[in-house]
This record gives C-alpha cells, structure tokens and sequence, in this order.
C-alpha cells in the first residue's frame, strides 16, 4: 500500500537568484510564505466566489420577474368639482378632467388646479356623461342632448435653458346634436383612430344615434372632414347599459339591464341586433362592456360585481357568440368603471368602493384599490406607459398611484400553465416571443422549450445509452489490454468533437441520408443482429474459421460485419420502400400514419447528439467496470461461469452505479448541448413526440433569442430562468452522479 | 445441428459479446465516416476539378464541374422502372445565369467533351466565372485574342494589376481607416470635454487644429486613390459557353487558369495556394468566398486570453482545495460544485456573461470610462474580452480537475521530507510540489484550451460576430482592442452553413473551416493524451 516511500527529482538546484528569490533571513521567507498562502487562499475564494456569483446573478435577473406587483400612493389632491372622467399624458406631468361645467386642467406634479378652458359653442350645458379615452380624447354627453368630442395632446416644450415641460393643448372638435328632443345625453361609447371618429349615443328608448366623423387628409395637407349621422332602432328589452364599439368587426355591442349583450353589425343596416351572450340571470344587469388592447379580449362586469373575459368568434354560418375566457376577482357592487392599458392586456374595473387591476391574458387581478373612507370612486384610468393609476372620487379627491409592475404577465403560473390567448381556440402552451405589431401579445410558455429540451435528450440517449454501454461493456471485459489501448483515446478523441461541427454535420449531411434510407436505418439493428448471429453458426459449424476472429479481438470481424450489415440494410431499405412503402416514405408515412417528417428531426438530433454523448457514456462506464476488483472475476470464473456470465452477474451488479452515473452524466450533457439542437432541428416550439418532428430546446432558445432580447425586458428576463432552469437541472443531475460515484468508490475500497 | 448450435451460442453468451462489440463498431464506423466525410468534402472543395461541356439533347449546352450525382426521386409505384439518375453541375456565372448551380438528368445528355480552350476566374465578385476569353484590351488596345493567347497574356500582366489592387485595398482600408479612427477620437474627446463642461481654451483649441490637418491628409490619399484606380486599365472580354459576352476589368480577377490543361503538379500547386489563401485571406461574398484568416485570429487570440485568465486562477483554486484549505466538509462542497461547473452547459455560462459582464460590468465602465460616446456602448456590449472571461470561467474547472489529480498523485513523503529538511510550506509547493504537477497543469490547460476552441453557444450571445470590421489587434493606439467584437472558426460553420444567402456555394468554405476546427481540437487532445500517458508513465517508473 506504501507506495509513497519514493524518490521525488529534486527540483532546480539552489542557485544564488533561487535563493534570493525566496528571500534571505527566515523572516524574509516566512514573509514570502506568508504571502504565498494568502495568493493561493484568495485563488481560492475567487473560484468559490465565481461558483455562487454564476447563481447569484442569475437569480437577481429573474428575480424582478417573479415579484409581485406593488402600487404606493405619491400624490393626494382635490379638484374643484367631482370628476367624472379623468385622464393623464404620458408622462403623468399633467391631467385633464371632465366636471359637469366642462374640462379642467390640474397639474399633478405641483398638485394644484392650473386652468378651466373656455370651450367654443358650450353655452350654458352641463355635462351628463363621457366616454372617457385612454387617447386623450374623449367625448362629453351634454344636457341640451349634444355630444361634445374633444382632443388634448400634450405637447412637450423646452424653456431657455432646455427644460422640459408638457403643455396641454385643447383641440375642440364641433357638438353634434344627437337627441333632437332636447333631453340629456346620458349614454355614449366613441372609437377613434387617424381616418376619423364614431360616437354612438342613446337617442330615446331603444334608439341609438350614430355619428361618423372621417377626418381625410387631402393631397395639400388640410384635413377634410366628412359628418354623417344615422339612428339605429335596436328591438330590446329593457334599457341599454352599456355600449362599446368593436373594431375588429365593426359592430356595436351593448349591454341591457335584462343581462343580454347585443351586436349590432354597423355595416349590415339591415340586420337586427343579434344576442350573442347573456349574464347569468336575467336579474342580473351587464354593468359595463369594454375591451382590453387590441379589441379581442371583451370585459364584461354586471350588476352581481363579477368581472369576465370573453372572446368574440365567427362562426361558420356567421353568427357570432360569446366565449367565456377567464373570470376575474368580483367587486361588491357593480363595476361600472374601466380603463385599460395601451401596453398590454391589463385592465382596471372599478365599482363605487374598490378598484382593481386584472391581467387579461393570465387571468390574474393583480392589485386592489379600496376607497378612502366613505367616498366612492367616479373615474379611474391606467397610465399610458402602465406605470400608474389615477382615481377620482365623490369627495373631489385625485389620488396617483405609482404602480411597480414591470412583469404583469409574468408569474410562476403563467410560465408553466396552459393560457388562454386571444385567438386560440383552447388553453395551451405556447412560446412566440414577438410578432408584427405592437397589439401583439407575447406568450411566454417555458413548458413547450422544457418539452423539447426533454424530448431531444430522449432520443439522443435511446440512440447514445445501448450503444455507449454496450461498448463500455466490451472493451473493459472482453478486449485484450493492447488494443484497448488504442480504443480508449479514439473515444475520447470523439468527445473533443466540438459540437458545432457535430450540428453542422448532423443538419447538412445527416439530416438527407436519414431521409434518403430511413428504412435502412430502421433495420440496421435486425440486420446486423441476423448478420452477427450467421456468422457466429459458421463459426461453430466451421472451426476452421475460427482465425478470423480470436477472443478479445472480435473488433477486427465485428467492424467489417457492421459494416456489411450497415450497407446491406441501406440497400434493403430502398427495396422496402419500392415496394412496400409505395416508393416514398415520407409519403406513406403521410397517409398510413398520418405523420408529418421534417428533414431535420429529433431522429437526427438523437443521432448527432449521439456522438456527443456516447463518449462521455462510454468513459466513465468503462471505468467503472474496469475497476471492479480483479479476484471477483477471476473467482467467478474459477468457479466455471463463463465470460459471459461473469460480465453479466458478477461486473454488471457491481458497477451498476458506475454506470448509472455515467448515464446521469451523459443525460446532463444533452440537455444542455446547444448548437447541435440548434442547428439539427427547425427549432419550431410544438409538442409532440413523434421522431420525425423537430422541437425548440431551451438552451437553443437562449442562443437564437437573448441578442435581440432587450436588456431588463421581460424575454431577457424569461431567458435568464430558462438558463436557470438548465443550471439547476444539470447541477442537480451531475451532484447526483457524482454523490453515487463517491460511494461506489467506498464500495471497492470494502471489497 | 444449426438449432443445437444455436442454443450452445445462446447458453454461452456469445452472442452477447459480439452484440456488446457491435455497439463499439458501430460507434468507431460512424466517427471514422464523419471524420472522413469532412475530410474528403474539405480536401475535395480545393481541388481544382475539370470543366466539362455537357451538350443536351435538345443541343443546349452547359458549361461547368460536375459536383455531386443523385437518384430523381420518384413518386408512386416505380419498381418497374429503371432508376435515373441526375447530376449537379457547378456552372459558376452567378451574375449572369443566377445561380451557380443546376441539376441535369443524366439520360438528358448527349455527349459529355472536356474542352482545352477554358478558363476558370476567381472573381472578387460573383464567385466564379467560366468560360473562354474572346480578347484582352488594355483601354481600348487589343493585346491578346482567344484563349490560349490570352491566359498567357493576363498570367502575365496579372502580378501587376495584384500589386496594385494591394495597394488600393491598404490606402483604402488601412490608412483612410485610421485617419477616420484618429477623427472619430477627436470628435469623443471633444466631447468629453463639453460633458465636463470644457467648450473652450487651450484643450478645445488643439483638438480643433487635429481636424483639418486630418482632412488635407485624408484628400490626399483621396487622389491617390483615384490615380491609383485609373491606371487600372485592362480587361477581358469573355465569352460563355452559349455566346453571350462578359467585360470585366482585370482588377476584378484574382486568379485566372485552365484546370483542364493542369498536370497533376500544376493541380497539386493549385491546391496549395488555394489552402494557403484560405487560412491567409479575409472573406469575400458574405464569407461565402476568401479564406477566413480573421476567425483563426480571433480564435487563437481568444483562447489565448482565456488561458491567461483560467490558467493562474485554476492552479491556485487547486492548489488551495489540496494543499492550504483544511480538508472538511466544506471542502468536499467545493469540490464536488467546481466538478459539477465542468457539466453545466455552456449557453449557462454565456447567460452569466451577458448578465453580468456585458450589462453589469461593461455597462458600469461605459458610464464612469466612456460617457462621451453613449448611448453607443464601448465595454457594454459584447467583446472579445467578455467573451474570453466567460470562456475563462467555462475552462477553468477542467484545470481545477486535472491540477487536483495531479496535486494527489505527489506523494506525502515528498513534501514531508521537504519540510523536515526546513523548507517553508510555500518552498515547498514551489520547489517540489509544482515541478512535479506540471504536466498535470499543462495537460488541463491543453484540455480547456480545445474545449474553448470548439465551444460556439457562450460565444453567439457575447461577443462573436459574422463579419468583424477590423481585428481586436492592429496598428493604431492602444494596438489591442478588448472592446471590439470579433470572428471564431466555430461561429463562421454555423453562420456561413446556415445564416448563408446561398447554402449550396458555402459548402466548400464550411466543410474547409470544419476541418481547419477539427484539426487544432484534435491536435490539442493528442497533446494533451501524450502528456498525460507520458506523467502516468513517469508516476509509476517513481514508484519504488
């Protein structure tokens, strides 16, 4: 056991500069120890430190992602009447509201009242009802029974010496009389975009009279503005509660206090109103209507306090119905306030006592705002960059929230479940991080790039294990010594492979042939088992053959064996497809199966990522197995068993957690390998397991996605846990490995 | 008898074996064909091949090298046929036929000739041409016809027309290059000084006189420039093997010859000087054409920086795991943590990079270093040494690993009977420890540098670009550049064999620079398997 009992070289001989470079007098070389000791101590920690940095890091990114929204209130001031709709420009410098003797501007930087604008035609009406906008833009319901739009921009200006400042603008548009008896205009919805505006407003009972306004900019740069004005009679019961415009489809909805909603087609002047949803009961009134950005998400509160999510669909005859989405945190009473973000899916309902924010794609409500004291809400709107809410109250109170939210579709939940996207027919997990336009929703589901990550590493170690240990188990028990020698280093060198090369080849050359002799690969190992199992009957028959292969070195016959049965299955495979395969088999595969065969597949990936893994496999395997303890073999054998047995009941069960770490080891490997999926897949992010399809690894997802991904945005954030996620499963998978490891070592020193 | 037989192979496992043994056949046949796969393709791409007139049928004709041959694939039941077969033909004239390639159906062929009047150009543009020469004009003088007189005559005068194109391209690129460098740091500096409040005086004034001087010299190279590009007066006109006419200043052409007139030393010579351009020259043609000499640099000049940053820290981690840190648990922690770092994937460590080198570091050093030039960033983008730090903490466990086996196979009494004779600890380690873990040492940095030279993933997100405008390292002040992006061998195969306009085109530049890549990753390996074979051998001839 002492095999420490040797002469070590001595080193460089004692020279004057050896000497003076460690110093001189003792002290000076207990001073140069000293230091030394602490060089190699800081080495140290810097490694320790890097270790916990690479976590730390990691998680400080993702952390913003997975905080909860919060919301703190920085500014509390009155106005001068009770508001009944407020809005904000972008930067949340200024606010407009609308009281009922017309627009007043308030600064909410300073907190104070700054001017009351003279409205050109107003007289002496009162307002009874807005449609608020989040476009700055809303339209007044006056009481001689006109409706009154008006624009405010919010203007950037820089004084002297280059400060800034936001000056709001008033852009009044003309009153157009929509009741002509004279009564008060108590309901009205607008839409707006840049080719004009359409007011729609209650005329009488079950009337609604529609303005359309196009604003054409003409050749010369002027504006020409075109007013048409149509009554629509809608046949309903009870009274419209609620109207919204829908621009996707160009019709109006509306909400009755019998709990119906109605669409009526604006294009179709023929067509009645069509009832295309209802709440509950019919006790039950639809409070609000109002859809979420991008005009596909309908939010529908009643009078019971419950808040929902609908999605508008076409069917096939045409008809149009109502399809329940998410339910939402209900209020207490009913909600009859709503504003929505111009960034995302979020939205705000507001009943007189409580106001809460919602996430419309999650389906989450995220924040709550109860009223102070006794006072009760009367408008409510999100800031347009998402950053802050703004109430108004009975008690003539504005109250500004700063909301911290950068992340409202984001949560463990929404990672990992099924959501239901505008669009989609059902719940399911998708990743497109980003589309065409700014409506575009993002969807950040992890669980299709987990699937792919999984189904890649599966099919790589199908392919890599059997073959990986297979070999490990040969030469650590059957080859002869001397050509081991050989053998060993040819592996390793196929694990220095880098594994760019190994996607390069995997796409551009094995990706066709697959194609080409899919058969042939199919029957490769029926093929050269028949061929194994034939040459080894002659072998028997014809002792005389025997030359050709002597214990040990099998290798030599082996090889041109498989590669004779390598080639003859190829060739076998074009017969097959010729004349059972009806000559293609992507074709049949098509309309026997019905499975579509990407060129570039997991069966390639399995294959190329093979090269990758079986080297790692068959290293750590054949170590494992080569340092069982000799006497157990040779006593197995003694005792009769052949070499076969003893491999197979005396090594294998020994070594059995070497080589369950080896496979640990070589899983952990594949399900980090990037540039082989990347490059060997099409990297479409769908779910399912036949062979012949590609998939999106996540790593392979960090690779193509983090370049373009802004920094501190939600997708880097995502890609930072999708590399955490790797991290954590690789640590764990290899901690495993390597504690199993330990303890077969302990294992041999008992034996 | 076979069924007894049989049953006797099955009782004694044989068939086990030889199963076992196919598994480790199998993988030596496919790493021997994928090895020589890329060999072949390689080699092959440099091989000057012969230029053949196909005439068709129909009395068409195709002028070109015959680059690959392939079934027709053949819908419906079809044993009954025979198969047919097609091949791909490499016709080069991109700007004129479109495209370099085209496929004909071999049965569509009448006769197949290797006509002796050829020329194949390599072009700075376009890819290829091939053809013949009608007639050489130097401005509007004849001075050759056809295409025997006229290669001799363009072989001849094309040294000349090289010597100036050098010329151009180094006034072009390098000397207005650094006269737009020298005025872009003026314009920082100047605006350093405004951010510090300074628009005025002395400071002001001196970088302000820098410019027109620079202008004058930047004009001047202008004219040069212009006599330079008028003397450049000869061109060819070429004819196609269907007649149409093609004038292309011989500035244009880089290399004229007729492949099917070469002996097989002239053809050898070819291939030399192709594989010598590829490995000296910059790309051409979106990296589809030229060599790939920046990507060598950038690589070798990566891994380079990475080995002096992993190299000290690994050995020291090592040297403190084994030798200065008690042996406890919290040791045995670290230990199994750095183990486990060697199996975390790399893009994990390009994530970290990106998060912490690119955006915390490099953003913090633009804000304090470099405000004059924001919002552009300087360090806060991805850069040779961002990518080289990643890479550095990506290796560095493969060198902890190999020093700590190393570290434990010196034996106690080595250091013991050092300490008895009253050497310090650190004599110690550095007299007799050190000496004798050296090939340990060398063997893992010879490791992490292959695992570095091969490893692409960390490198696309921080720092790694198709086409990096100058080199980290060149003439101008501070000569090294660590902020620069630059080009890696490993990233120019993904790029070029999948982000290329014209995949068929880039195989023979892909499959070259994969063997280039295999070549110095093997070469590392063997190094460092002869090494440590040699240590083992020296371990056990110690044993007494």
């Amino acid at each position: 056991m002492n095999q420490n009992a040797q002469t070590i070289e001595p080193g460089p001989k004692s020279t004057k500069s050896g000497r003076a470079f460690f110093g001189k007098s003792l002290v000076q070389r207990q001073f140069a120890d000293g230091i030394a000791r602490a060089v190699v101590t800081a080495g140290g920690w810097i490694i320790i430190a890097s270790i916990l940095a690479i976590l730390f890091i990691i998680i400080a990114e993702i952390y913003p992602l997975l905080k909860k929204p919060s919301a703190s209130l920085v500014a509390v001031f009155k106005a001068q009447s009770i508001p009944l709709t407020i809005g904000m420009g972008p930067y949340q410098e200024k606010v407009y509201t609308v009281e009922s003797d017309g627009l007043r501007l308030y600064s909410l930087q300073e907190r104070k009242f700054e001017s009351h604008p003279e409205l050109p035609s107003w007289g002496s009406a009162k307002v009874t009802s807005v449609s608020p906008s989040l476009k700055n833009f809303p339209v007044l319901g006056l009481s001689d029974g006109r409706v009154y739009p008006i624009e405010i921009e919010f203007r950037p200006v820089y004084d002297s010496e280059s400060r800034r400042s936001i000056e709001p603008q008033l852009k009044p548009e003309f009153p157009v009389q929509v009741r002509s008896d004279g009564y008060p205009v108590t309901l009205l919805t607008h839409i707006s975009n840049e080719e004009g505006y359409q007011i729609a407003a209650q005329s009488g009972p079950g009337e609604v009279s529609l303005v359309r306004v196009g604003l054409r900019k003409t050749m010369m740069g002027t504006v020409r503005k075109t007013v048409s004005q149509e009554t629509i009679t809608v046949p309903i019961e009870g009274e419209i509660t609620s109207m919204v415009f829908d621009e996707a489809y160009s019709s109006l909805l509306l909400g009755t206090s019998f709990g119906q909603v109605f669409r009526i087609d604006l294009e179709d002047s023929q067509s009645p109103a069509q009832l295309i949803g209802a709440t509950r009961k019919p006790e039950i009134a639809v409070s609000h209507l109002g859809f979420a950005l991008g005009g596909y998400t309908l939010v529908v509160t009643d009078s019971e306090g419950s808040v929902k999510s609908f999605q508008l669909q076409k069917s096939q005859n045409g008809k149009f119905t109502l399809k329940k989405i998410h339910e939402f945190l209900p209020h207490k009473n009913p909600p009859k306030l709503f504003s929505y973000s111009l960034r995302n899916k979020g939205f705000l309902t507001g009943s007189k006592e409580m106001v809460r924010l919602h996430y419309g794609t999650t389906g989450e409500s995220q924040l709550e705002f109860p009223a102070h004291g006794n006072s009760n809400y009367t408008a409510i709107i999100l800031a347009p960059k998402f950053d802050g809410i703004l109430t108004a109250d009975n008690s003539r109170t504005l109250r500004q929230w700063k909301m911290d939210n950068p992340y409202p579709q984001v949560s463990l939940t929404s990672l990992l479940s099924e959501i239901w996207y505008e669009g989609y027919e059902r719940p399911s997990y998708v990743w497109q991080s980003t589309g065409g336009t700014d409506e575009f929703e993002s969807k950040f589901s992890l669980v299709p790039l987990i699937f792919g990550t999984l189904k890649g590493t599966v099919y790589a170690m199908l392919f890599a294990m059997p073959m990986a240990l297979f070999a490990s188990f040969y030469v650590s028990q059957f080859m002869k010594p001397d050509l081991k020698r050989i053998i060993k280093p040819t592996i390793e060198i196929m694990a220095a492979l880098p594994s760019v090369v190994l996607g390069f080849f995997a796409a551009l050359v094995i990706a066709p042939q697959v194609e080409t002799f899919l058969p042939g690969i199919i029957i490769m190992p029926i093929v050269i088992t028949v061929l194994i199992v034939s040459v080894l009957l002659a072998y028997e028959i014809f002792p005389g053959l025997r030359f050709l292969a002597k214990d040990g070195r099998e290798i030599y016959l082996l090889i041109v064996v498989t590669f004779l049965g390598g080639t003859l299955s190829f060739y076998g495979g074009t017969l097959i497809e010729s004349s059972l395969l009806s000559g293609d088999h992507r074709v049949w595969l098509k309309q026997v199966l019905d499975v579509t065969y990407d060129q570039r597949n997991a069966l390639v990936v399995g294959l190329a990522m093979g090269f990758a893994v079986i080297p790692i496999i068959f290293t750590i395997a054949e170590d494992s197995l080569s340092n069982v303890p000799v006497h157990l073999k040779a006593s197995s054998l003694a005792l009769g068993a052949t070499p076969w047995q003893t491999a197979l009941n005396v090594i294998l069960p020994t070594a059995s957690p070497g080589i369950f770490s080896a496979i640990m080891i070589g899983f952990g490997r594949a399900i980090g390998e990037t540039m082989i999926v990347l490059m060997a897949t099409g990297n479409t992010p769908i779910m399912e397991w036949s062979i012949f399809n590609g998939f999106r690894a996540l790593s392979a997802n960090i690779a193509v996605e983090l370049p373009e991904a802004p920094e501190g945005g939600t997708l880097f954030r995502i890609l930072f846990l999708a590399a955490f996620l790797l991290f954590a499963m690789t640590f764990f998978i290899n901690t495993l490995a390597e504690l199993v490891r330990l303890r077969l070592r302990k294992r041999y020193q008992g034996l | 008898m076979l069924i007894a037989t049989g049953k006797k192979i099955w009782k004694r496992g044989d068939l086990f074996i030889w199963w076992t043994g196919a598994g480790l056949a199998l993988s030596l046949i496919m790493t021997t064909a994928l090895i020589m796969a890329i060999v072949v393709n390689a080699v092959g791409s440099f091989w000057p091949g012969e230029i053949q007139v196909l005439t068709l049928n129909d009395g068409s004709q195709v002028l070109g090298m015959q680059v690959g041959r392939e079934k027709i694939p053949d819908f419906g039941p079809s044993n009954t046929k025979p198969e047919r077969y097609r091949i791909q033909i490499k016709k080069a004239n991109r700007d004129i036929y479109g495209s370099d390639f085209t496929w004909v159906d071999e049965d569509k062929i009448k006769t197949i000739q290797l006509p002796q009047k050829v020329v194949a150009v390599e072009r700075r543009e376009w890819g290829y041409f091939f053809g013949f020469i009608k007639e050489v004009l130097d401005g509007d003088k004849v001075i050759a016809q056809g295409t025997v007189e006229g290669l001799k005559v363009t072989q001849n005068i094309l040294p000349v027309v090289a010597a100036r194109n050098k010329d151009i391209e180094r006034i072009g690129k390098k000397e207005v290059g650094a006269i737009n460098y020298k005025l872009e740091r003026v314009r920082l500096k100047l605006k350093k000084l405004a951010l510090e409040g300074l628009t005025q005086g002395e400071k002001v004034e001196a970088l302000n006189q820098e410019v027109p001087q620079l202008q004058s010299q930047y004009k001047a190279l202008e004219k040069k420039l212009h006599q330079l590009r008028s003397s450049q007066t000869a061109k060819i006109i070429f004819q196609t093997v269907e007649g149409r006419e093609k004038s292309l200043p011989l500035s244009q052409v880089l290399d004229i010859y007729n492949p099917n007139q070469f002996s097989l030393l002239d053809k050898l010579g070819y291939f030399f000087k192709r594989t010598f351009n590829f490995l000296w020259e910059d790309p051409r043609e979106a990296n589809t054409e030229g060599g790939v000499f920046p990507a060598i640099f950038g690589t070798v000049l990566m891994v380079l920086m990475m080995s002096l940053l992993a190299t000290p820290l690994g050995v020291l981690a090592a040297f403190y795991l084994r030798e200065y840190a008690r042996q406890g648990a919290l040791v045995s922690i670290v230990r199994i943590a750095v183990n486990n770092l060697a199996g975390v994937p790399s893009i994990v460590f390009g994530v970290f990079g990106v998060g912490f080198f690119i955006y915390f570091i490099g953003g913090s050093i633009d804000q304090i270093l470099f405000p004059e030039s924001l919002p552009t960033p300087t360090f806060g983008t991805g850069g040779i040494l961002w990518a080289s730090l990643t890479m550095a903490l990506l290796t560095v466990p493969v060198v902890i690993v190999s020093t700590e086996e190393g570290l434990a196979a010196v034996p106690k009494g080595a250091r013991e009977a050092s300490l008895a004779l009253g050497a310090t600890k650190f004599e110690t380690t550095w007299r007799v420890v050190l000496p004798a873990v050296m090939p340990s040492i060398l063997t893992g940095l010879i490791l992490a540098m292959a695992r570095a030279a091969g490893e692409v993933a960390p490198l696309m997100i921080t720092g790694v670009v198709k086409l990096a405008p100058s080199l980290p390292v060149d003439g101008l002040w501070p000569f090294v550049h660590l902020e620069r992006k630059f080009m890696h061998l490993g990233f120019h195969i993904y790029d070029v064999g999948f982000q290329s306009p014209n995949v068929d085109a880039a195989r023979p530049m892909v499959f070259a620079t994969t063997l280039l890549l295999i070549v110095m990753v093997i070469l590392l390996n063997l190094a460092a398997i002869f090494l440590r074979n040699r240590l083992r051998k020296q371990l056990t001839a110690s044993a007494v």
